[in-house]
């Protein structure tokens, strides 16, 4: 197994609720994900620590993903209020992330790549960003806490079921040499400060080849065409 | 020459007559008619191009009693004998004797349906059946035709009579048998005048082959001159193919009801599939979302073109293939394949050929979407539709399926009505499945008396099973398993009151219900038919049929009803949300209903003081260490406990409450 020359800073985040929605469902629901997708890590990024450079896309490039035993799924429920009508809208039930049983806090470990707007900012951790939505309810408020540079433990090359989401785009950044399967999706990007679209993204489940901290569990089996 | 079909699946016809018959005893032995004299007993030898493969030397394209235009149908219909196989005929290094002879199928999760000492097995057992079967031989039509007219002694009969071979019935041998044949016959060239087979090999160019080792390949091992087991080049086959395992999934998430559409359209594509006569013979076993499939290499069929329907409706196909030498083809994947890694490889050249792929196929990227999104699909923008004051935003193809029909418009009565909504869903995991055959046939063999089969060929055995055919039996037994189930619960349960959303789809259900602790009398249901249906997957906690029910309001996100039952990591798997959870096996299922519904009212305040302990976060050693104070006073919980601490052990789960099961149970059950 190679080591890659590539550099990732290790975060820990903790957090006492957390929602990263999907799209809304018929109106009324809006799911929440299970891990931290790189679009919500670059857009909570950029927001709270900024960046002179023009390529402000893609200084901040990271991915996170929940330590299982610290969270569970709870629903919570609002009625948006429609000022120009003076009347409660439909209520939406919204999933969230909440402790587990016995733990007093989500705990998640994120991992972003380096650059040079990420060195200026080292200095400053712990600190408290937000992530997700329902930031007017009080959700999504994290402290993170710096771990330092991957090791080469982590950083080992291997192939492997991808754990989180990011963008096709971004797999280079990752250290990701060959997508090998792909479970396919679409993840946000931002073009201008009020819109965006979506790009293509590899999602949980794909095989890939790419650093171990990426990686749920090892892929034992043939990928070549023979041998 | 006469101008029959050549029929493969007659190749066993002689296993359906009774030799020890007292008409038939002294004038056969044995299940092939190659050497019968015909004339001594006033028979006429049928002239059917099916009865070459009575002839014992069709192995080979050289046979001289075989005429020339039929020996590759011959040699090509014993390799898939030798594929089709549920105990490989490559294995055995010191073939022993073969063990007592019995006249039924052992099923392995349900040996009480076999009777005992079958006497009505056969089809044949008579001087004159014999002439009815060889002019049967000479007029019939199709294997379709066969299976009609012989349909119950050939399920009756064991593909193989000596035990522990015994597993599988000669009629879901044939069936696996023919499919293969036909395949194999569409895909290669029978090249008469320099007595050849042409077929595409490994690197994808044309070979040829003239007998069945070279074409097909044969044992594994072999042993050099210190002894130590190597891979056998000498019999290495030219001829590779591949078993192909494929789970259909979608991306879709339900917010309407009609959404639930997706499971009809996925049914129905797949079912095409599967009958489509230039397509089925590929199919070998389909159930709702899986497809267990037979094809040659990529290049020669391509996976993509043969699930063309389902990738252009948008679904993900994940699958798992095996691409080997014909005769080393299995579905046990895991299993050859670290076999296969295991040998100590002494020589430097290495071209035995086993290689197994997790890959995927689907309908590919585009390039950027436009927001928003579809809510459903994700994969595609999406167009805004009005609906009761709401505005969706669906793509056109998923608008399609909604479009199609309402499937449960009885919710929106449910919704005026008291009680709550429970949706049941019944699955089949066939990852667990394949292990499961594979430990209960170990058992079955471990069973069998030593002055029967020796403890030194036990091994062989085991190492050498194909569930393929078992499993095809299984889904078999699985969907009277379902449709016994539907005609029970609808006596159960009044029409108003129950719906299945999809027409033909009877593993999903949603019904109403009164109480909360219906759900108990649901899943004992569940359990008695599990018992009637498949008694040895109950009896020894090998179970890969998932039973999950989640309970809400009627109006509660169907979204989240469906994540919770498509899990499939627990036998049985009940939700309230908000209120409680319950994920188990049957055994520890059946426990905690039998000790719960009786608990004492110390037991449960005893129950509640666990809880406190467990949520002030002192974790699962504190709150046993409790119970083994109070285990004398509170004997039925400690055991509870130690029996779920104990699953949780096996399943290497830690960190998870032992109490939380008890507890949540105990609550469903007292619940009104």
């Amino acid at each position: 197994m190679e080591e890659i020359t590539r550099v990732f800073h290790h975060f820990t985040l903790t957090c006492e609720q957390l929602c990263i929605g999907e799209r809304i469902k018929g109106g009324t629901f809006r799911p929440c994900m299970e891990t931290i997708p790189s679009s919500t890590l670059k857009g909570a990024f950029r927001y709270f620590f900024g960046t002179d450079d023009s390529d402000y896309d893609n200084v901040f490039i990271g991915i996170g993903f929940f330590q299982a035993a610290s969270y569970c799924k709870d629903v919570f429920r609002i009625a948006p209020f429609d000022s120009c009508m003076e009347t409660a809208k439909l209520p939406i039930t919204m999933e969230y992330l909440r402790p587990a049983p016995g733990m007093t806090a989500i705990v998640a470990d994120v991992y972003m790549c380096d650059s040079a707007a990420m060195q200026t900012i080292l200095e400053i951790f712990p600190t408290d960003i937000r992530i997700g939505g329902l930031k007017s309810k009080g959700f999504g408020d994290c402290h993170l806490e710096y771990g330092g540079r991957l090791d080469a433990n982590h950083s080992k090359i291997v192939p492997g079921y991808l754990r989180g989401r990011l963008l096709l785009d971004e797999r280079n950044a990752f250290g990701i040499e060959s997508v090998m399967q792909a479970h396919p999706g679409y993840l946000f990007f931002p073009t201008s400060l009020s819109g965006g679209i979506y790009k293509p993204a590899l999602f949980e489940g794909s095989i890939i080849k790419g650093p171990q901290f990426l990686v749920e569990k090892e892929y034992e089996y043939d990928y070549k065409k023979s041998f | 020459m006469s101008k029959q079909p050549f029929i493969a699946e007659l190749h066993d016809i002689g296993k359906l007559v009774d030799t020890n018959s007292a008409d038939l005893k002294d004038i056969k032995k044995g299940h092939e008619y190659g050497g019968f004299d015909f004339k001594q007993y006033g028979y006429v030898k049928p002239t059917s191009p099916s009865w070459y493969q009575q002839i014992s030397d069709g192995k080979s394209l050289k046979s001289q009693k075989i005429e020339p235009d039929y020996r590759g149908d011959v040699l090509l219909s014993k390799i898939a004998d030798n594929i089709a196989s549920t105990i490989s005929r490559t294995h055995i290094e010191d073939r022993h004797k073969k063990g007592e002879v019995v006249h039924r199928v052992h099923i392995l999760w349900n040996p009480q349906t076999s009777p005992e000492a079958a006497t009505d097995w056969a089809a044949f057992t008579t001087r004159e059946n014999l002439t009815e079967m060889f002019h049967f031989i000479d007029t019939c039509q199709s294997h379709e035709e066969f299976f009609r007219r012989y349909e119950i002694p050939l399920r009756r009969t064991p593909e193989d009579k000596s035990r522990p071979c015994n597993v599988i019935s000669l009629y879901r041998h044939l069936e696996l048998q023919g499919k293969i044949y036909r395949v194999l016959r569409n895909h290669c060239r029978y090249d008469q005048e320099n007595k050849k087979i042409n077929f595409f090999n490994r690197e994808g160019k044309i070979d040829q082959g003239d007998n069945i080792n070279n074409i097909a390949g044969g044992h594994l091992i072999d042993k050099n001159e210190k002894g130590e087991k190597i891979l056998d080049y000498k019999q290495k086959g030219k001829w590779v193919a591949r078993i192909v395992q494929c789970w259909v999934d979608f991306p879709h998430r339900f917010s309407r009801l009609r959404d639930l559409n997706i499971l009809r359209k996925r049914m129905e594509l797949i079912e095409a599939i599967a009958s489509a006569p230039d397509t089925q013979d590929y199919v070998l076993y389909h159930t709702s979302d899986f497809l267990c499939l037979f094809l040659p290499l990529e290049n020669v069929c391509a996976l993509e073109t043969l699930l063309a329907p389902l990738i252009q409706a948008n679904f993900i196909i994940r699958y798992a293939e095996i691409e080997s030498e014909l005769m080393l083809l299995t579905s046990s994947f895991d299993q050859v394949y670290r076999r296969f890694h295991d040998f100590k490889e002494k020589e430097k050249k290495y071209n035995r050929q086993i290689l197994v792929r997790d890959k995927s196929v689907y309908q590919g990227y585009r390039e950027a979407l436009e927001p928003p999104l579809c809510e459903i699909c994700q994969a595609a923008t999406g167009k805004p539709r009005a609906k009761d004051q709401v505005t969706d935003y669906i793509c056109d193809h998923c608008q399609s399926l909604r479009d199609f029909q309402e499937p449960v418009h009885q919710l929106a009565d449910w919704e005026k009505m008291p009680g709550k909504v429970a949706w049941v869903k019944i699955s089949l995991n066939q990852e667990d499945l394949e292990d499961v055959i594979s430990k209960l046939y170990d058992q079955y063999v471990d069973s069998i008396p030593e002055e029967i089969l020796q403890k030194e060929h036990r091994k062989a055995y085991k190492e050498n099973l194909r569930p393929l055919a078992l499993q095809m039996e299984f889904v078999q037994c699985y969907y009277h398993f379902l449709d016994e189930f539907e005609s029970k619960i609808r006596k159960l349960v009044h029409t108003e009151d129950l719906v299945y959303p999809i027409e033909n789809y009877n593993e999903l259900l949603i019904l109403r219900l009164d109480r909360d602790n219906d759900l108990v009398k649901l899943c004992d249901l569940y359990l008695r038919l599990m018992d009637t249906y498949f008694p040895e997957c109950i009896r020894n906690d090998l179970n890969p049929i998932v039973f999950s029910m989640d309970c809400a309001d009627a109006k509660f996100p169907y979204m989240t009803h469906w994540e919770f039952l498509s899990h499939t990591d627990e036998n049985i798997r009940l939700r309230i949300p908000g209120k409680l959870q319950i994920k188990t096996n049957v055994k520890l299922y059946q426990e905690l209903r039998d000790t719960l519904q009786s608990l004492s009212q110390s037991g449960s305040r005893f129950l509640h003081q666990l809880e406190n302990i467990a949520q002030s976060g002192m974790g699962n050693s504190m709150v046993m260490l409790e119970l083994m104070n109070q285990r004398w006073r509170h004997t039925e919980i400690f055991r509870l406990a130690e029996h779920i601490l104990q699953s949780q052990k096996k399943k290497a789960k830690s960190g998870v409450s032992v109490i939380q099961p008890i507890l949540a149970f105990y609550k469903l059950v007292q619940h009104k």
